[in-house]
């Protein structure tokens, strides 16, 4: 019987499956893991994960975007009830598609025992922190530190931890890496712009090291000087010339949301200041409204207003030709001028004079988009965010409770030189809407308007806004015991009234 | 004084003359048979009795009398205790000695009021079997439940077909997968039908079900969820009959949604744009009179045809059945058609006197279904039919195209595409077509050696092979969410295939004049190959290079391609041994190792079952008063199992549809864990009484079983590999209930009779226990997602709890809300709960049947009583307010709903604040429970026998037919026993599934 039996593994082996030993051909079972964490970072495909996964929390969170649509009777992430059948899809994204693959990648080079392979770990970490601290920017605390472990897997650590280690292993690739470059074997497996370029990865890293220390300067002034000024003084440079994308090779999950369903059209907030500015970038951001009684203006919807129908609003500015192609941005030459810009504001040294910072940073953003006349935008010194006014219902007209200008202001206070930065960042940075909420949560600008209705139910204040998401569902039942010990690592109750621990209340400086 | 005696024997029933009945001089060994037209003769004297006896008749003692004509009419015997059965593996047995309950159901019983799949005639006819049938229409699979769910991945019985077990995979989304949610697919949730539904009712010559674990141990894992054994008719020795039998029926849709015609929609008096869409596709405007439905207009009247002929001849040596059948539908909703034929042939032989037994059939099957109904929210054609704004007349949209200048093509003319789930119905009909062919062979030949007369050993085998194939043609200008702007085009081939082998060898003998002793040694081998497919799909991406080209060469990219496969193997040896002593105790003892091959990387990949069973027949053991004709007590004990799903043990990656790049295995088993086979522990006791000469008699069962290491898809707990679901062992389920069958023969006159039976069935089922890690003993089978429906399995709860929210209410059950802060109210929702159990309490079958010379009146009264259904269609047109309900609310205390707020104060909300609030498909469906309990009139038929003594026509019978009558009672909005899914995850939901049908029609069997 034994011999009955032998082909038993034959038969119950799925003739259409990979093995693991057969990736190892063409060193795919190392490269290949690359592949679905470039892709997740920002997923790509089905549209309508990335619309869970970014569109409908950041995009929407940033004022960059609103949609027309009344998804569940208007009572959704818009109006401030937070649907967990969305919100647990960039948990599944980053614990799905990121973190499995990242430690695959550990184990394989550690198998491999070729010590040449260490740069693909220090490099899976990059993009593994670019995936990661957006999560933790969405939630607070993560699975990071302890992931790797099959023991402590299920474990939290507090977004200061998660943060801590983002630092270290940022840190830690610049260092190794800078003895990989020249080396090309990275090159088959790098969907990235950086096109395999060693060097350039190290440059990526250290932009975003500047990102995460930024964002931490509220909360703790000397990690952030420490770690910022570690990325000022890297060898391995700042990202200047070059954006950071992926060629994905799927068409912008934004084209098929805003073009084929109509499901996302312009920001109120995104009409005021491109509007008040008369920012040449909103051709390329936005189409005019098709509305016929818009007369071909753009025009945005403000975010947790109260919509009956999609008919309504689905008829004002879609988005533009910034998501033709088939990329994903990661990180803009732009914004990492804008880095620059706060960190001379706040005298970390290496960073030159916060002007300069900002306009190369407004004329990165300009050159990016192939859009004219930056020298006479920069010398503009007089026009302001424009007041909303909705085109059918006067009940969401709201001013622009502020009057920040272009032309930069030296001279201006330090809170008003940093609305004038991260105003400007906030314009180049789009349409990452993950990264231009977060830095909103951080900093308060630019002024984000307050949502009209709010379906709470109290656990988020209108006017101090959504400040995090509460943690997934999938989580607490899977996994409840640990979530329990993350909700101690909170400031609050597990709602998106929380602050997470880098969004200090109060002031910038 | 010895004379020569002759007649003719008939059956009583129809009066067709029998061949082949014995005709015995009772206490003598003088004996002959009828002939071909039940003529015989005999030499025997007055005063002698003579004894006709013919299988499945009563034997009727006749006196001779002066005469020398003696002509006898046999009576049907469903009743006759010495009967034998089919059991397991095709062994006849003895009814009386049977030691655990199997149910017959006869083949006319299933054809008098014929359905397009047979099993749909099962329902209310077999106590302890619920059949719920998918809301796809004709040539749609039906879910088939004995004795309650117990397993967690998969409740089908076995079907044996010949003593040969056949592949009853099917194919389709019809919500098999787990995590299935109301959307459905894409393009339309379907069900792809299945390999019973293929067969041709008019072959059946009885159906068994075999309910329990006892009944089925010899089937050891694929027997778990009982068996029901189908035997198909056969040439018979001597006799040549061909039976043409015709039914047409019409079929109407009932059960609609109530909508509402008093409110129209806001777009009323609008500009319509040039693609047809309107300003507002609600409906919650102005009051307005003179409005009318169009819904009715919609659905079309159904027909169903089925012409069937069948030939039976046969000699001593040779028999011959061959059939062929035609059935032909067109649907109730508009461009569906089936077609479908059915040929059949089987000979049987013997050899070498009779010792040698050969018999081989082969039986091909081809079905055609054109735009067959699908359900769920998208792409399908009832949510633009029932959501239509009200007031904006759908027959302007009849004309479902308008020509695109732009595009210089035409483009889908809708009122809207609101939430995706709305598209013009008459667009999706002509312009989303589907065409789903399903073809069947199977070739099977099975030799039996009677090497002794008392040892034979016998070979089955059987190749048994289903190919389908779906193609779905998607037009530019349908819902861009599912179909990109040059269209869409799915094609799926898949076939499967299973490869059975057996070898039984049988051998009897008396151990003692008392004691009887039966045993059988047997080993089979079964491959299979299920869902082996080529998956070709242009997606949802860059779609087709030329609009509306649908050739595969056509496609832009090939992102949406894929294959896959099940492979199995199952290898078995099994044993029984059976003691009878005195016709009066029997003893069953049953055991069988299966090996199979999904068992890999586990601990063992061989399991037994044994089983046992005691029958005492009391009337034999005990002194019983007369009028007791018969009476047993029954009891058995059985252990089976099921093996795993295929390949689960051997996680690999692989490329899945839509991405370009691998992905690791979605599931897996946990870190340190193993898998086992499930098990099952079962436990029957029966009693069967009989009284007046068989004219009373009832069969009670109490059963009670316990599956155990069931398996679990469940979500994974935090692990390094990324899977998102673990496969566990874990968890308990209990089933236990009643069974109890009546029947009765109230009236036996010579002109009159009336037969009458009842079955009752009462299921308890609890899951005692999940697998430890899930928090709140909580299996998810149906995830909500971003819908208010969730499906799991609870502890402590029944089989299969619907999960959603309701209102919050106060005291006096008015909704509680709170300020939303910008001046309107939020509703409170309660947590996510149970707020419903689908499987009725007990389910009751009362059939009659009316014989008046040759009128024959029959009906079946089907209940089922207890359980809640919840319904996504009354949430969706709630929320769009086109249902009555909304209507009614707003005629109610000017239009407000009354609501209470925090702190107790009293409120109001506008109805259409209300219900887009509370409604819609992430609604708060706690407010969308419906009983389910409901009991029909399914079946009924009124037919008369013309019958021809001399002509070449023996006898012709009309009747007309009626199907799904009509309800004496029915909560629900829509049909409960109409299921959206035969699968696991969407059990006890309407989701816009197709109306069930009522059908009247006419039957005429022709008997030459």
């Amino acid at each position: 019987l034994a011999n009955c039996t032998s082909n038993f593994e034959d038969i119950n082996t799925d003739p259409n499956g990979i093995s693991n030993e057969s990736l190892t051909q063409m060193n795919n079972h190392i490269g290949g893991s690359f592949t679905p964490m470039f892709l997740n970072v920002f997923n790509v495909t089905p549209a309508w994960n990335f619309q869970l996964q970014q569109n409908l929390i950041g995009d929407v969170y940033s004022g960059y975007m609103t949609p027309p649509t009344p998804f569940a009777g208007n009572v959704n992430n818009m109006t401030y009830s937070l649907v967990d059948g969305w919100n647990g899809f960039p948990w599944a994204d980053a614990y799905g598609s990121v973190m499995p693959f990242a430690l695959d990648i550990k184990n394989a080079v550690e198998l491999g025992g070729d010590p040449a392979g260490e740069k693909f770990v220090h490099l899976s970490n990059i993009v593994r922190v670019s995936a990661m601290h957006r999560v933790s920017d969405i939630y607070g605390p993560i699975r990071y530190a302890k992931f790797d472990d099959f023991a402590t897997t299920g474990e939290y650590d507090s977004q200061r931890d998660a943060y801590n280690a983002f630092f270290v292993e940022l840190g830690a690739a610049i260092d190794a890496l800078k003895a990989f470059e020249g080396d090309s074997q990275f090159i088959p497996f790098d969907m990235s712009s950086l096109g395999g370029d060693i060097a350039m990865w190290r440059t990526y890293a250290n932009s975003l090291r500047l990102r995460l220390a930024m964002r931490v300067v509220n909360v703790d002034a000397t990690l952030a000087k420490t770690e910022g000024e570690k990325a000022l003084a890297s060898d391995a440079g700042l990202l200047e010339a070059t954006d950071m994308y992926i060629n994905t090779g799927f068409a912008h999950p934004l084209t098929v949301i805003s073009g084929a369903w109509g499901d996302i059209r312009m920001g109120a907030e995104m009409e005021s200041i491109l509007e008040g500015f008369d920012d040449g970038r909103k051709e390329v951001y936005f189409q005019p409204a098709e509305d016929p009684t818009l007369n071909g203006a753009y025009k945005g919807i403000r975010m947790g207003v109260e919509i009956e129908a999609k008919g309504q609003y689905g008829a004002h500015s879609a988005l533009g030709s910034v998501i033709e192609g088939e990329t994903i941005q990661w990180m803009s030459a732009a914004e990492v001028y804008f880095l620059r810009a706060e960190a001379a504001l706040r005298g970390w040294s290496g960073s030159g004079t916060a002007q300069a910072n900002y306009e190369e940073g407004v004329k990165a953003s300009f050159a990016q988009h192939g859009v004219g006349g930056v020298d006479v935008y920069l010398a503009d010194n007089t026009s302001t965010p424009n007041d909303f006014v909705d085109a059918l219902n006067a009940v969401n007209d709201i001013a622009y409770q502020g009057d920040v200008k272009i032309a930069y202001d030296a001279a201006g206070t330090n809170e008003e030189q940093l609305e004038q930065i991260i105003t400007q960042k906030w314009i180049a940075m789009f349409p990452d809407g993950q990264e231009a909420w977060s830095e909103f949560r951080r900093t308060g600008y630019p002024r984000i308007f307050p949502v009209v209705v709010n379906n709470s139910g109290g656990t988020i204040d209108t006017d101090v806004q959504i400040r995090r998401i509460n943690f997934v569902q999938n989580e607490l039942n899977t996994n409840g015991d640990n979530v329990e010990i993350a909700k101690g690592y909170l400031n609050g109750p597990d709602t998106g009234g929380t602050r997470l621990w880098w969004d200090i209340e109060g002031s910038n400086f | 004084q010895v004379k020569t005696i002759s007649g003719t024997v008939t059956a009583q029933s129809d009066g067709m003359p029998l061949p082949g009945v014995n005709v015995v001089i009772k206490g003598t060994t003088q004996g002959t048979q009828t002939d071909y037209d039940g003529n015989y003769s005999i030499e025997a004297s007055t005063g002698d009795v003579l004894e006709f006896t013919f299988l499945g008749m009563k034997t009727q003692l006749i006196t001779v009398p002066d005469a020398v004509i003696v002509n006898a009419a046999l009576e049907d015997d469903a009743l006759s205790l010495d009967e034998v059965i089919v059991t397991a593996l095709g062994i006849k047995k003895e009814k009386k000695a049977l030691t655990y309950s199997a149910q017959e159901v006869k083949g006319d019983e299933l054809t008098t009021v014929k359905q397009t799949n047979p099993i749909n005639s099962l329902s209310g006819k077999s106590a302890g079997i619920t059949i719920t049938k998918s809301s796809s229409g004709a040539g749609g699979s039906s879910k088939v439940v004995l004795r309650g769910s117990s397993s967690t991945t998969n409740n089908d019985p076995l079907y044996v077909v010949d003593g040969v077990p056949m592949l009853n995979s099917g194919n389709g989304s019809n919500g098999e997968a787990p995590g299935t949610s109301i959307f459905g697919d894409q393009t339309g949730n379907r069900d792809g039908g299945d390999a019973l539904s293929l067969i041709n009712p008019d072959d059946i010559e009885s159906l068994t079900v075999l309910k329990g674990a006892s009944a089925s141990a010899l089937y050891g894992s694929q027997g778990a969820n009982g068996v029901i054994l189908i035997t198909t008719k056969s040439g018979k020795d001597g006799k040549l009959s061909v039976n043409f039998n015709s039914s047409l029926t019409v079929d109407n849709v009932t059960s609609l949604p109530e909508l509402q015609t008093e409110y129209q929609s806001n777009s009323v008096g609008q500009p319509i744009a040039e693609n047809g869409n309107v300003t507002d596709p609600k409906s919650w405007g102005a009051k307005t009179s003179g409005l009318s439905n169009t819904v009715d207009d919609f659905f079309e009247t159904g027909i169903t045809a089925i012409q069937s002929l069948s030939l039976l001849a046969g000699n001593k040596v040779a028999q011959t059945y061959v059939s062929y059948a035609n059935t032909s539908v067109n649907g109730v909703m508009p461009n569906n058609r089936m077609v479908r034929n059915n040929f059949n042939v089987k000979e049987t032989a013997s050899f070498l006197d009779d010792k040698i037994t050969v018999s081989a059939g082969v039986n091909l099957s081809d079905q055609r279904i054109w735009n067959r109904p699908t359900n769920g929210l998208y792409s399908n054609t009832l949510t633009g039919l029932y959501l239509n704004p009200v007031g904006i007349d759908l027959n302007e949209y009849k004309n479902f195209e308008y020509f695109n200048a732009d595009l210089n093509m035409m483009d889908q003319y809708a009122t809207s595409f609101d939430e995706n789930i709305q598209q013009n119905p008459y667009w999706l009909i002509n312009r989303n077509k589907s065409k789903d062919v399903a073809q069947r062979v199977v070739a099977n030949v099975s030799a039996k050696y009677q090497i002794l007369e008392n040892f034979s050993v016998q070979s089955r085998a059987s190749y048994d092979k289903s190919f389908f194939t779906f193609d779905k043609r998607m037009y530019a200008g349908s819902d861009p969410t599912f179909v990109p702007a040059t269209g869409r085009y799915v094609l799926e081939k898949t076939e499967n295939t299973q490869q059975y082998i057996d070898l039984i060898a049988n051998y009897t003998t008396d151990i003692t004049d008392d004691l009887n002793f039966t045993a059988i040694l047997g080993t089979s081998l079964t491959k299979y190959s299920t869902g082996d497919q080529l998956h070709l799909d242009s997606g949802i991406g860059k779609g087709l290079t030329y609009p509306n080209v649908f050739t595969i060469g056509n496609f832009a990219e090939t992102k949406d391609i894929s294959q896959s496969v099940y492979n199995r193997e199952v290898q078995s040896i099994f044993a029984s041994v059976n003691f009878g002593y005195r016709s009066m105790l029997y003893l069953d003892i049953t055991g069988r190792n299966d090996w199979s091959s999904t068992l890999v990387n586990t601990d063992s990949n061989a399991f037994f079952y044994p089983s046992f069973g005691l029958t005492g027949v009391l009337s034999e053991l005990f002194e019983l008063p007369q009028s007791v004709t018969f009476a047993k007590l029954r009891a058995s004990y059985a252990i089976v199992g099921k093996d795993i799903p295929a390949y689960a043990t051997i996680p690999l990656n692989s490329i899945p549809n839509g991405q370009g790049n691998f992905a690791k295995p979605t599931f897996g088993v946990i870190e340190g864990e193993t898998l086992e086979p499930e098990k099952q522990n079962s436990f029957e006791i029966g009693t069967q009484w009989r009284f007046v000469d068989n004219r009373l008699g009832f069969d009670f069962t109490y059963y009670n079983t316990k599956t155990t290491n069931q398996i679990f898809f469940i979500a994974a707990e935090p692990n390094v590999q990324g899977y998102v679901q673990n496969i566990v062992n874990a968890g308990e389920i209990k089933n236990s209930g009643i069974e109890l069958t009546v029947d009765a023969k109230p009236i036996v006159k010579e002109n009159v009779t009336w037969d009458t039976a009842l079955n009752f069935a009462l299921n308890k089922n609890e899951v005692v226990s999940v697998h430890p890690s899930l928090q709140n003993g909580e299996a998810i089978i149906t995830a909500p997602g971003v819908n208010g429906y969730g499906y799991s399995l609870i502890e402590g709860e029944d089989f299969g709890s619907i999960r959603g929210r309701s209102v919050v209410r106060n005291e006096n059950g008015l909704p509680v809300v709170s300020d939303d802060g910008a001046g309107g109210f939020s509703i409170e929702a309660t947590e996510w709960e149970t707020i419903a159990h689908a499987q009725p309490d007990f389910t009751l079958g009362w059939s009659n049947s009316f014989n008046f010379d040759n009128f024959q009146v029959s009906f079946l009264v089907d209940a089922k009583f207890g359980g809640d259904v919840v319904s996504i269609t009354e949430a969706v047109n709630d929320f769009y307010g086109v249902s009555q309900a909304t209507a009614d609310a707003r005629n109610r205390n000017g239009g407000m709903i009354d609501v209470v707020d925090g702190s107790g104060n009293a409120q109001q909300m506008t109805a259409q604040d209300y219900y887009t609030k509370t409604a819609g498909r992430a609604g708060l469906i706690g407010e969308y429970v419906y009983d389910a309990t409901n009991v029909s009139l399914r079946e009924l038929s009124v037919g008369y026998n013309l019958i021809f003594p001399d002509s070449r026509v023996n006898n012709i019978r009309f009747s007309v037919i009626g199907n799904n009558l009509f309800f004496f009672y029915k909560k629900a909005p829509f049909d409960p026993n109409v299921a959206s899914s035969t699968g696991m995850g969407l059990q006890g939901v309407d989701i816009y599934g197709q109306p069930s049908t009522r059908s009247i029609g006419l039957n005429i069997n022709v008997n030459f």
